[in-house]
């Protein structure tokens, strides 16, 4: 039945472990996380079984084969058209879901294993299951398992060669028994599981109609279609819904048989869980954890460590290092410039110097140079930043409080047209908007996706420019930061509000899974921040220096006072800076954090007073994604939009800096 | 829906399963056999047919009946009588599809239920749009005025309290593709929830699994309170 090359799909609900169990059998790691629907693009991974070689496929958890968002359909789509087994997993405490998706896998006809994860959880809620039984019942092999704890994980690998599709009798009611029987006879030999595709067809699903279209001929479609017609036009409830509930009915008499429950008194777990979501006491702890938050990011992250890297190793070493080793591998006359103690780039030039090793010079360690300001500043200022966020986002992805956090947000977010599941992209996106765009497709709508997007583009600083932003703002005088965030949150309601009635599209009902509150486990902590920053330094340092070097450019050729002079107008008289404060926003433009950077630089030397500062971390912050998001933007939402997105939020950034301005030099 | 098991008809009531079947027949689109009216003489049928069509209730089109305007009414508050009817008994005695069939079967007729009963049991229920088997029940005065004068026994779930344990009867959302998102999580008719909050949002807990949800969604979720074990 299994031949060497297989492919393994890992299907089941969201957040059951199918990630967990895929780092097992293939030793690479898929995002784990205590969040549903986080799994949202596919991993695939090589797995030795009993030295034959699979290919194993993580995929987006469904709660039905007939798909109601995109990541559901993704995992539908590879199973119809793909050969090859499943491995079924399930939630021990939850087969009650978990079952009417084997039916549904049953119609299919591939071969599978079920997998009973999760066992402890539903130990603790006194639930028992009898595997035995339900493998006899089902006939696939039956697996319990702890996967976290690799509980089981060596039993489920000895069984995968016994995979085979479920016999599991049953039957739907006779009006749809009769129309499925009609539709799978009509339907061509050569298509894979018809009895599946059938039942996927009579639901209504329609990805599925137009995907077999061309395989149809008009014959086989009109009968297809006029069942599905008389169907429907029997109920007053919608087809899928009813073929889910019998799906559901039969699986409840099937629990009888094979589970146990023992009412347990209240866990401990779950007093905790209502407190995060009661509405005081879900305030209160909100606030905590925000300023454990603060503390630790903040603080710590953008203070302690950013002093110690900063000071105690850039400055000290390595700068005067690399400063030490250009100037004796390009001579010229020069004293560089010592600020606290500390070599920095700028110089004062004594006599004659060889322009080539000047330029070449200056590349590196000059004022614009890579090391000196590039690295430096992406490895000293931001990554300490990056890192302290990560760690503190996913211990609060990990424990379960992000979905608490969606209950407590929820109406608040409903103003703009989302719901409280928005809540992961958005907090996401103080990490890195990239990211979260990607994330975004964990909502239901176009619309939700879309107005995220533009939030995340606008509204939402990531970690590298909240470490600046805060840096600075440790600074300045307190109401700074409150005005700061108060015009932050105001042109986020406000741009969320008015995208609501502009956008147009469905609904945004607010139905979301709230998984258990867990431990956090050290392990996965420390993988997903490493994954994170990873990708962090991939994507954003080679930007950081591509930036420093146009600057660096840009000042070489004297293009920098020119294109002062051209900005001046906008920078001068709109927002009311220093003309010099068109640098910053000309490097803005590759990055925001790098602009806020400018800024900082600026301020510390006099060169802003606080209103100027301000009007200019407001439109910094509102400033244009980088690069990187844009792209991601085109990648989910089509050139058009992202184009559309960019030309909206530059001029947007403008006027409320503007508006800023005349408003506090008015006061 | 309509099967009987084996009492004789009246005349009257032969009459009733015909504008009933005429009515099936209009809904679903094509012929139903109705396992009541094949047990009875077709000579009885034939004459209670033509009987009809003299009181001007039903037109005969070349072999197929269609329903007059008048005929139509009758038959919309036949199959309401009758799905109420298994509503009730699914809901107060837990009873199986088939017995419930039967029951609601004797219960359609006018001598069993007046008018009067049919609109208290309808508010009781809390106007549910649909029989247990997902067909729909034509709606009545009383769902389109929405008086409330009895307590219903089938309420939304944002009308009840917090911390008690619930049966869900019907769901009746906004939008259709909700009901197949609930159903996706195992919010289904059947199924026993337990209220944990109803602020900032729903959270309710069904098996082991805890679902939040707004306001708007908990209004479409009729449910009776469960006292332990079944029934109400
Ligand atoms: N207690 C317990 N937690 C588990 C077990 N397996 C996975 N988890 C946790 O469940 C959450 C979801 O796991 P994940 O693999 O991301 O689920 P997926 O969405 O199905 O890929 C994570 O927080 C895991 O640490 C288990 O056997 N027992
Ligand atoms: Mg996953
Ligand atoms: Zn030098
Ligand atoms: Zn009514």
């Amino acid at each position: 039945m299994v031949n060497s090359s297989t492919k393994i799909f890992l299907v089941g609900n969201p957040n059951v472990g199918k990630s967990v169990i895929f780092g097992y059998l293939t030793g690479t790691y898929a995002t784990v996380s205590n969040y549903p629907g986080t799994t949202v693009a596919l991993s695939q991974g090589e797995a030795l079984i009993d030295d034959k070689k699979y290919q194993v496929v993580d995929t987006p958890g469904i709660n039905s084969l007939i798909p109601m968002s995109e990541d559901e359909c993704v995992t539908r789509d590879l199973l119809i058209q793909n050969e090859g087994l499943v491995i079924q997993i399930a939630d021990a405490k939850n087969l009650m879901r978990a079952l009417p998706l084997t039916l549904q896998l049953q119609e299919m006809g591939v071969p599978m294993v079920l997998v009973i994860n999760m066992c402890d959880e539903a130990a603790r809620a006194g639930i028992k299951i009898d595997a035995k039984k339900l493998e006899s019942v089902l006939g696939i092999p039956v697996v319990t398992t702890v996967a976290i704890r690799k509980i089981g994980l060596p039993l489920l690998k000895e069984r995968i060669k016994d995979a085979r599709p479920c016999t599991f009798k049953w039957g739907y009611s006779t009006i749809f028994a009769k129309a499925l029987k009609t539709i799978t006879g009509a339907l061509p030999g050569e298509i894979h599981g018809r009895l599946s595709v059938a039942s996927m067809l009579l639901a209504g699903d329609r990805h599925i109609s137009t995907r077999f279209k061309s395989q149809l001929s008009n014959n086989v479609q009109n009968i297809i279609e006029e069942q599905c017609r008389q169907v429907a036009a029997y109920f007053a409830e919608p087809v899928s819904f009813l073929m889910n509930r019998e799906r559901s009915t039969l699986t409840q008499s099937l629990l009888e048989k094979v589970m146990t429950t023992q009412k347990r008194g209240r866990a401990v777990g779950a007093w905790l869980s209502a407190w995060t979501m009661h509405p005081i006491a879900g305030m209160i702890v909100l606030a905590g954890i925000l300023e454990l938050v603060y503390l630790f990011v903040g603080k710590f992250g953008a203070g302690t460590a950013v002093d110690f890297i900063e000071n105690g190793i850039f400055a000290k070493y390595i700068s005067p290092a690399f400063i030490w080793f250009f100037d004796k591998l390009l001579p010229f006359s020069h004293a560089h410039n010592v600020e606290e103690g500390f070599l920095v780039g700028s110089y004062v030039l004594s006599g004659e110097a060889n322009p080539i090793f000047k330029i070449l010079h200056d590349c590196f360690v000059g004022p614009y140079g890579l090391v000196v300001m590039g690295l430096s500043y992406g490895f000293a200022i931001v990554l300490p930043i990056v890192t302290t966020f990560f760690i503190a986002f996913s211990l609060m992805e990990d424990s379960g409080y992000l979905p608490r956090l969606a209950v407590m947000v929820n109406r608040l977010f409903k103003g703009m047209g989302l719901n409280g599941k928005a809540v992961l992209p958005m907090v996401l996106g103080l990490g890195c908007d990239t990211m979260a765009t990607l994330t975004t497709r964990i909502l239901e709508t176009k619309k939700q996706r879309l107005i995220v997007t533009l939030l995340l583009a606008l509204a939402v600083p990531c970690s590298a420019q909240l470490g600046v932003l805060l840096g600075m703002f440790g600074t300045m005088p307190m109401w700074a930061f409150w005005v700061w965030l108060f015009v932050m949150l105001g042109v986020m309601f406000f741009v969320g509000f008015a995208s609501n009635k502009i956008i147009a599209g469905e609904g945004n009902a607010f139905v979301m899974e709230i998984p258990p509150l867990r431990v956090p486990k050290f392990s996965n902590v420390a993988k997903k921040t490493l994954s994170h920053l990873e990708w962090y330094v991939k994507e954003a340092i080679p930007l950081f220096l591509l930036g420093t070097f146009i600057l660096f450019l840009l000042d070489a050729v004297h293009l920098l006072t020119r294109i002062q002079k051209l900005a001046a107008p906008l920078v001068v008289s709109i927002l009311g800076l220093p003309a010099q404060a068109a640098n910053a926003f000309l490097i803005g433009f590759l990055r925001r954090d790098y602009g806020a950077t400018g800024f900082f630089d600026m301020y510390s030397h006099g060169q802003l007073s606080v209103v100027q500062a301000l009007v200019a971390l407001v439109v910094i912050t509102l400033f244009v994604p980088c690069v990187a998001n844009v792209f991601m933007m085109v990648k989910e939402h089509g050139g058009k939009v992202a184009a559309r997105m960019v030309f909206f939020v530059f001029p947007f950034a403008f006027l409320v800096g503007g508006v800023l301005n005349w408003v506090l030099k008015g006061l | 829906m309509l099967q009987e098991t084996t009492e004789d008809l009246g005349f009257d009531e032969i009459k009733d399963h015909i504008l009933v079947r005429a009515w099936l027949n209009q809904e679903v689109g094509k012929e139903e056999p109705d396992h009541c009216l094949s047990q009875v003489d077709p000579l009885e049928v034939e004459r209670a047919t033509s009987e009809l069509v003299k009181e001007g209730l039903v037109q005969q089109k070349n072999g197929c009946l269609k329903l007059a305007t008048k005929g139509e009414n009758q038959a919309r508050s036949l199959i309401r009588r009758n799905r109420l009817a298994e509503r009730l008994f699914a809901v107060v005695f837990n009873l199986s599809e088939e017995a419930v069939r039967a029951q609601a079967c004797r219960l359609e007729h006018e001598k069993v239920l007046t008018p009067e009963a049919v609109e208290g049991i309808c508010s009781f229920l809390g106007h549910p749009p649909s029989c247990p088997h997902g067909r729909p029940i034509p709606p009545g005065d009383c769902c389109r005025l929405f008086v409330n004068e009895v307590r219903p026994l089938v309420t939304p779930l944002s009308l009840e309290e917090v911390g008690e344990n619930y049966r869900i009867i019907f769901i009746a959302p906004k939008y259709h593709s909700l009901l197949e998102r609930l159903s996706g999580l195992g919010v289904i008719p059947g199924a026993t929830l337990h209220l944990l909050q109803k602020r900032p949002s729903y959270v309710l807990k069904i098996e082991e699994t805890e679902i939040a949800l707004d306001k708007e969604i908990a209004e479409g979720i009729y449910v009776v309170r469960h006292t332990n074990g079944h029934g109400i």
